[in-house]
């Protein structure tokens, strides 16, 4: 049986909870507390009360799982290169706009003049290449030269002497053997 | 906010959000994909958000998720699914092997009691007891006003003691029998 007045009964129970985060001015708690050691049941709910506030505080955070931070990175790292592929792609739509097409005809239409003015203009002389050339040319003269002298020696002595001063010598006996 | 910067904020805050989706939905795995979804969608709106708030921020849009997964998916929490976090993770420190056991029921009686509140009990005593956050703070995740959040929460904790009165009632009847 309880020895409260129903109201007062109320009166407690409505204030558990402010009880219990200590938001009750000094003369309500010393009521309820009076009330309380009265009062059983107010009592056993006020000892609930802080048990389950206990028990939830003692609850420590999860770990949570590799797998999650390794999905994430993953994630971010595939979008990195879409948004890179995207601004290429971009970059080309935006050469390939209705305003650029007229500054795109200039540059080629440049290119063409120039490579025409290109065409049948003798390339510079550089003084190394020529003077390499003139090398290249006294080297192939002397070259020449020596296949010309090697070539006349060889005809004397093998064709000339035995063909022709040879039996000249014997049609023509000279003075002395006269 | 650059993928280096992206990274340690992951780490940063991973764990708290995986907390409170695995206390909202009472399954791991469901909650690692919703906090896996969560990051993923912190990483899409590019949002630059104060690092003060961004915690704030992520547990609303963890909370919506988690929201939208139990309408999808219709979870059906058992005793067994509920259990594993109020068991795992409950400190241990200090506590002999007797008082361990009957904390370990207890545990388990309130986090099916927990089970039973709806939203947005549920998440401001998740917040408020579990993860200890300020009033204010819930006010902002829930977008609820701040007197709302406390008289919700009063009125959860009087549910939560009701709810486990009624199972230690039962559990007293069950003996008996």
């Amino acid at each position: 049986m309880t020895l409260l007045e129903n109201q007062d009964h109320e009166w407690l129970n409505s204030r558990i909870e402010a009880y219990l985060d200590g938001d009750l001015s000094e003369s309500d708690r010393v009521r309820f507390e009076l009330l309380m050691e009265a009062e059983k049941t107010i009592w056993e709910d006020v000892n609930l009360a802080n048990q389950i506030v206990a028990t939830l505080r003692n609850v420590r955070d999860e770990a949570c799982p590799d797998y999650v931070l390794a999905g994430v990175m993953s994630h971010v790292r595939s979008d990195l290169r879409r948004s890179a592929w995207a601004q290429v792609q971009s970059f080309f739509l935006r050469l390939n706009a209705a305003h650029l097409k007229p500054a795109f005809a200039v540059v080629v239409l440049f290119l063409m003049v120039f490579t025409s003015t290109q065409i049948g203009k003798p390339a510079k002389e550089s003084p190394m290449a020529v003077a390499q050339a003139l090398d290249d040319v006294k080297w192939t003269l002397a070259f020449l030269s020596e296949a010309g002298r090697t070539t006349g020696s060889t005809v004397k002595s093998d064709v000339i002497e035995d063909q022709v001063v040879g039996p000249m010598s014997r049609n023509f006996p000279s003075k002395s053997e006269n | 906010m650059n993928p280096v910067e992206f990274n340690l904020c992951v780490k940063q805050h991973q764990n708290r959000v995986f907390s409170f989706c695995a206390h909202l939905l009472g399954d791991k795995e469901l909650a690692a994909d919703v906090t896996q979804d969560v990051f993923i969608k912190l990483w899409e709106h590019k949002i630059r958000l104060d690092p003060d708030r961004l915690i704030g921020w992520l547990l609303t849009v963890a909370r919506n998720s988690c929201i939208d997964s139990m309408r999808r998916k219709k979870v059906r929490r058992s005793v067994k699914e509920t259990d594993d976090f109020s068991l795992d993770s409950l400190s241990s420190d200090e506590i002999g092997p007797d008082r361990l056991a009957s904390n370990e029921i207890f545990s388990v009686r309130l986090k099916r009691a927990l089970d039973t509140l709806g939203e947005p009990f549920k998440s401001i005593v998740v917040l408020r007891e579990i993860q200890d956050y300020k009033y204010e703070e819930i006010s902002e995740v829930l977008n609820l006003p701040l007197n709302t959040v406390k008289v919700y929460l009063h009125r959860a904790r009087k549910a939560l003691r009701e709810a486990l009165k009624n199972e230690l009632m039962e559990a007293t009847d069950h003996d008996f029998a």
